[in-house]
């Protein structure tokens, strides 16, 4: 499944919807890298996701200065 | 034979097997009358082009002339390329000789030539380099990469340079701290971050690189690319690194505390292995790559990992993994002479 219409901030957020907390991020062909991990979230876990990910991402952005929607970012100075 | 000949057609089969008397000197042939068309591809070969050579002497120019003065002109030669010796010293306004395109056009006597283009400054005794041959004259702007450089200038060194945002990020963040030996981004999950890349490259022989990985969610470290894969990295365009490109060795030498793992993989320039993913990230340890003889290894903090048992020689260049939260902070960074380790 392709995942690159998304901000990879985005897509940590969709994985820890998914309880997932580690790592992942996007490889350059729009797949998910999971860095090693077998078990993980499938794809269409992870779709079934994006669409309250990306919400709340939108939210965070325009609640901040530094439009910055990234999950667990520390307080804009 | 007096008079001329024109329009001569020689033999295709035989053509001119040999000039009996003397050479075809540039006298001979009327201005572009060899084109392109009529040499062969490859035709010519690297030992039939002039070995460069480099005459320093202190030259005397006058402000609007092309007459130049020297001690003695029997080392000089008509179309020698004139630039300012990098020992020259400054005059207080203006240029002498521009800094391309200047050549001897003419000797006229034994302490005095022409040159191509009249001087923009007077100056007495300045030091002056002539060269022959295949002169940076030749050379277009930036075409010389780091795999053509001198090693000199391309040497390995403890700091990022080559800065390009990753993840959305942008000048609202600084990435680059401690006097340009350490990138950080601390911007939330895959949130705004940078890629940089270590200063030159490892070159053919030993090297060491030393850095500490951060411990954060995202995955910190190094990752490692062959310049032969890659020779314009670093340049406008080409970005501070490619990941794994097809027919050449990359590494990834990674920590984080979110997976807690030390992760190394290896592209082979075809596909990819991972050479360890060991419980326990590590937290302020530092990690090292070198080369000593050809066997290149990578320690992790805890445990080493061959990476090629003998006989690489390959020209690396280092950058670090732009996915935030993250930090690599260099703690060395240098080649060694062969044998010196």
């Amino acid at each position: 499944m392709d995942f690159s219409n998304y901000n990879e901030a985005v897509i940590a957020r969709a994985a820890a919807l998914c309880g997932y907390n580690k790592s992942v991020s996007l490889n350059s062909d729009g797949t998910l890298e999971w860095w090693g991990e077998e078990t993980h979230p499938t794809d269409s876990e992870m779709n079934a996701q994006m669409s309250a990910a990306q919400t709340a991402f939108d939210s965070q952005v325009d609640a901040r200065d530094d439009s910055n929607g990234a999950l667990d970012a520390p307080d804009a100075d | 034979m007096g008079g001329s000949v024109m329009a001569v057609t020689i033999n295709g089969t035989t053509g001119i097997s040999l000039v009996q008397d003397g050479t075809i000197n540039s006298a001979k042939l009327v201005a572009d009358s060899v084109t392109s068309a009529k040499l062969a591809d490859g035709s010519i070969t690297t030992h039939k082009i002039a070995d460069s050579t480099e005459v320093l002497l202190d030259a005397t120019y006058t402000n609007g002339d092309a007459t130049v003065t020297v001690s003695s002109t029997s080392s000089l030669s008509v179309g020698m390329n004139i630039k300012m010796s990098f020992k020259s010293r400054n005059v207080s306004s203006g240029n002498i000789i521009p800094k391309v395109g200047l050549k001897i056009a003419s000797i006229t006597n034994s302490t005095t030539f022409e040159m191509s283009a009249a001087a923009g400054q007077s100056g007495t005794d300045i030091p002056t380099q002539f060269t022959t041959g295949v002169t940076t004259d030749k050379l277009a702007e930036h075409v010389i990469t780091n795999t053509k450089a001198d090693p000199i200038d391309v040497q390995l060194a403890p700091y990022w340079v080559n800065l390009e945002y990753s993840q959305n990020g942008n000048t609202g963040h600084t990435y680059i701290t401690n006097y340009g030996t350490k990138i950080s981004a601390s911007n939330g999950n895959n949130g705004p971050s940078a890629i940089a890349k270590v200063q030159g490259s490892s070159g053919h022989g030993d090297f060491l690189i030393r850095w500490v990985p951060g411990y954060f969610w995202g995955f910190s470290g190094i990752r490692v690319g062959d310049m032969a894969g890659s020779p314009h990295i670093g340049q406008p365009g080409a970005g501070s690194t490619q990941s794994n490109p097809a027919g050449f060795i990359y590494y990834q030498f990674l920590n984080n505390s979110s997976n807690n793992v030390r992760y190394i993989t290896k592209w082979d320039g075809s596909s990819a292995t991972t050479l360890q993913n060991a419980s326990g990230g590590t937290n302020n340890v530092e990690w090292s790559m070198w080369r000593i003889n050809g066997l290149t290894k990578v320690n992790d903090g805890t445990t080493t990992t061959t990476l090629q048992s003998s006989g690489d020689t390959r020209d690396y260049y280092f950058s670090n993994n732009g996915q935030g939260p993250q930090s690599c902070e260099l703690k060395e960074a240098y080649r060694l002479t062969r044998g010196g380790a």
